[in-house]
């Protein structure tokens, strides 16, 4: 196919959300966010590697696989292009560089496309992230195919993709709702958390969500649930900040506390995973946990007792410390006492 | 329990406990400076976490593999020592020529060629018997030997379980299922940059000990402990749970063993029946009863879905009773139960169901 007959697809799966007027719009988005510079070194350096066809839809001729380098290509064969973008080459462009025609494989719809695409991106060597990955998944779903054939043609567990496709609908509702991605606290949108979260048996409950695909899988009378959850997943703004940093802990502790009536109840209040979640500890191991701690430190003081140097405030500190366990110590005898007599009187 | 120091995982080891654990019992029971002893040593988590804690500490157990992670870990090398001995290894490598690499489906399929080729020279270059420095790179090795490695790129392995080596026969036929190809990994660079990551928070000022041996043999190797050990934490081999000849094989393969699995390796790493089990377990506190100090607390945790908790129970306390030659044990503390949650075999070996719940004794010789 000629470069300057193929048109770029303005609804990619990459750009989850997102949709482009035109094609400068969409180069421009990739320029910034896809690689394309370094692409564009490559190809310059070294001349365009014809080594793989891309995809493109016949009839209209829409570039289903391969918009990165057909983009590359038009930002160097077109300077009018680059100076309305603003970009400028990082290198001299050469007649390698320029190709006139690319190799091309040419398909009835997405359909036919699908596998090929989607085994290269999800399992092959050029892998989407979670959220392009459960788009795709959740776009070719709609379009009638069922979850098992999805699977199958993808080479992933029938879990994985329901999962991905199941966390992909509550994003979309949850973004009906309000929520902006834009103005989350994380670093970055980690969709794993969501889609993991929906896995949890308190989470799932909470939400009561729903499998019937007909419906948004969130019920409409617990849509604020839906976005505290991903308020407390991403953050929104500065004053919600997320409170899931890792989905190791910080996940499983969120699905603990959610759980827990009081233990929510405290998140809600005080918006602290680690307080709420210490509720969750019986008071027993907080104890043993806490002393535990005070020995460690207190072991830790010890093996540089060498170094006190009579100051004044070390030496409280230390008197401090021996009246503490002390005291402790005499509650602990006392109360044993007590367990021990109450076992006699049995 | 503070930030789990990263060489605790160093290679991680099917039965394995925490080391806040171990920390519990440590701060609970001895001093700084008092000896801690694991007859069943496995991955060398009282040993490692006695160490950091400030207590000497001692161990063993019959599984080369773990007796190797528990050595390596109970003295580790300097920095340069093991990133000096990894280069040069690399070159020696790279310089070898032929290489004679085993030619069976398992190994084409588990490996990438070059990755393989530098698996075997190290499993004939490295002394990991005699020399620490080796032990050290020859654990790191054993700990990326196998695992996920669509998860990690420190895995020299095509997909397996990091804490067991599946099956070759079954391992084959799930990667051919999945059309899964073993990653491209350079085995020297992934050690060098575990150097790094294993060294980053130090180690433990006090140097430890951990030897190949048997439970039964533990007074006679370790004489100089003779009536020192203030406290034993430790956790036997579970009736019938697991076979360490097989569990283990590829990891056993590294560090001198057979091409395939073989099971039953050890005499007892695995008992048919709770009477074998208990004259095993016997026979093992008899092993370690010279080097218990008479104040010595032991604390064992044991599985058993093959037993009502009374009769592991009695069994322990029996086995623990005639072992000790002491005909009244202090139990110190009331049974502790947990679940064993988050099983990996399951997510390979469907249906390995093994011991759902374990049980925790403290107890001393009265």
């Amino acid at each position: 196919m000629t470069v300057d007959n193929v048109k770029l697809d303005l609804n990619n799966p990459r750009f989850v959300d997102l949709s482009f007027a035109d094609e400068a719009e969409m180069i421009a988005y990739l320029y910034a966010n896809a690689d394309i510079p370094e692409l564009l070194l490559s190809i310059l350096n070294s001349g365009f590697m014809d080594f793989e066809p891309i995809v493109v839809r016949r009839g209209d001729s829409v570039v289903l696989e391969g918009n990165r380098r057909v983009a590359a290509l038009r930002l160097i064969r077109n300077a009018a292009l680059r100076e309305k973008l603003g970009i400028k080459l990082p290198a001299e462009p050469t007649p390698a560089a320029m190709p006139d025609e690319i190799r091309a494989v040419l398909v009835n719809d997405a359909a036919e496309a699908r596998k090929f695409i989607g085994f290269k991106h999800i399992n092959g060597p050029q892998k989407w992230d979670a959220m392009s990955k459960a788009k795709y998944a959740a776009d070719w779903h709609a379009d009638g195919a069922s979850l098992e054939e999805i699977s199958r043609s993808l080479g992933d567990t029938f879990n994985t993709v329901t999962r991905l496709v199941e966390g992909y609908r509550v994003y979309k509702q949850a973004l009906s709702l309000g929520f902006d991605p834009e103005r989350r606290t994380a670093r970055r949108f980690a969709f794993s958390h969501l889609y993991t979260a929906l896995t949890r048996s308190s989470i799932k409950q909470w939400l009561d969500l729903k499998d019937d695909e007909g419906t948004d899988p969130v019920p409409a009378e617990n849509a604020d649930r839906l976005q505290k959850l991903m308020s407390w997943l991403y953050g929104q703004g500065e004053r919600e900040p997320a409170v899931v940093r890792s989905q190791n802990p910080d996940l499983n502790r969120l699905a603990d506390v959610i759980g827990n009536e009081r233990t929510l109840e405290m998140l809600n209040t005080t918006r602290n995973l680690s307080i709420a979640f210490e509720e969750l500890e019986p008071q027993t191991t907080r104890l043993e946990n806490a002393l535990i701690q005070a020995v460690r430190h207190t072991e830790s003081a010890a093996a540089i007792v060498s170094s006190f140097d009579g100051r004044a405030s070390t030496y409280e500190l230390g008197q401090r410390l021996w009246g503490a366990a002390r005291d402790l110590f005499k509650n602990f005898r006392d109360k044993r006492a007590q367990l021990e007599g109450l076992d006699d009187d049995l | 329990m503070s930030v789990v120091h990263p060489l605790h995982s160093i290679c991680p080891y099917f039965a394995m406990f925490p080391p806040g654990f171990v920390e519990r019992y440590v701060l609970a029971f001895t001093n700084p400076g008092d000896i801690v002893f694991d007859p069943f040593s496995g991955r060398g988590t009282t040993i490692f976490e006695s160490l950091l804690l400030g207590r000497q500490a001692y161990g063993l157990d019959i599984n080369p593999v773990a007796a190797c992670v528990s050595a390596a870990k109970a003295d580790p090398p300097t920095r340069a020592a093991l990133l000096n001995r990894i280069e040069a290894l690399k070159t020696q490598c790279a310089d070898a020529g032929v290489i004679e690499v085993p030619t069976s489906e398992f190994f084409e399929a588990c490996y990438a060629p070059m990755t393989l080729r530098q698996l075997v020279f190290l499993r004939t270059a490295l002394q990991w018997r005699s020399s620490k420095v080796d032990r050290f790179i020859a654990a790191m090795a054993l700990g990326c030997l196998h695992g996920e490695s669509h998860k990690s790129q420190n895995c020299f392995s095509n997909r397996m379980p990091r804490t067991i080596s599946t099956k070759p026969d079954y391992s084959v036929r799930w990667w051919a299922e999945k059309e899964l190809v073993p990653p491209q990994r350079d085995v020297f660079e992934i050690l060098k940059r575990q150097v790094d990551f294993r060294l980053a928070r130090g180690v433990p000022a006090l140097v430890g000990e951990a030897r190949i041996g048997d439970v039964r043999n533990a007074t006679k190797m370790f004489r100089k402990l003779r009536g020192q050990v203030k406290l034993v934490v430790t956790s036997p081999p579970y009736l019938d749970t697991t076979d360490y000849g097989e569990d283990q094989w590829l990891r056993l393969w590294f560090l001198g063993g057979a091409e395939r699995p073989k099971g039953r390796i050890f005499a007892d790493a695995r008992h048919g029946t709770s009477a074998a089990y208990w004259t095993f377990l016997a026979a093992a506190w008899n092993g370690i009863s010279g080097l218990l100090a008479p104040d010595c607390t032991i604390v064992i945790r044991i599985g058993g879905m093959s037993f009502a908790p009374d009769e592991l129970e009695n069994g322990v306390l029996t086995s623990l009773r005639e072992g000790l030659g002491s005909p009244v044990l202090d139990v110190i503390q009331p049974l502790d139960v947990s679940e064993i949650k988050n099983r990996q075999t399951n997510v390979f070996r469907p249906g390995t169901k093994g011991k759902r719940v374990e049980y925790d004794f403290v107890v001393r010789a009265a």
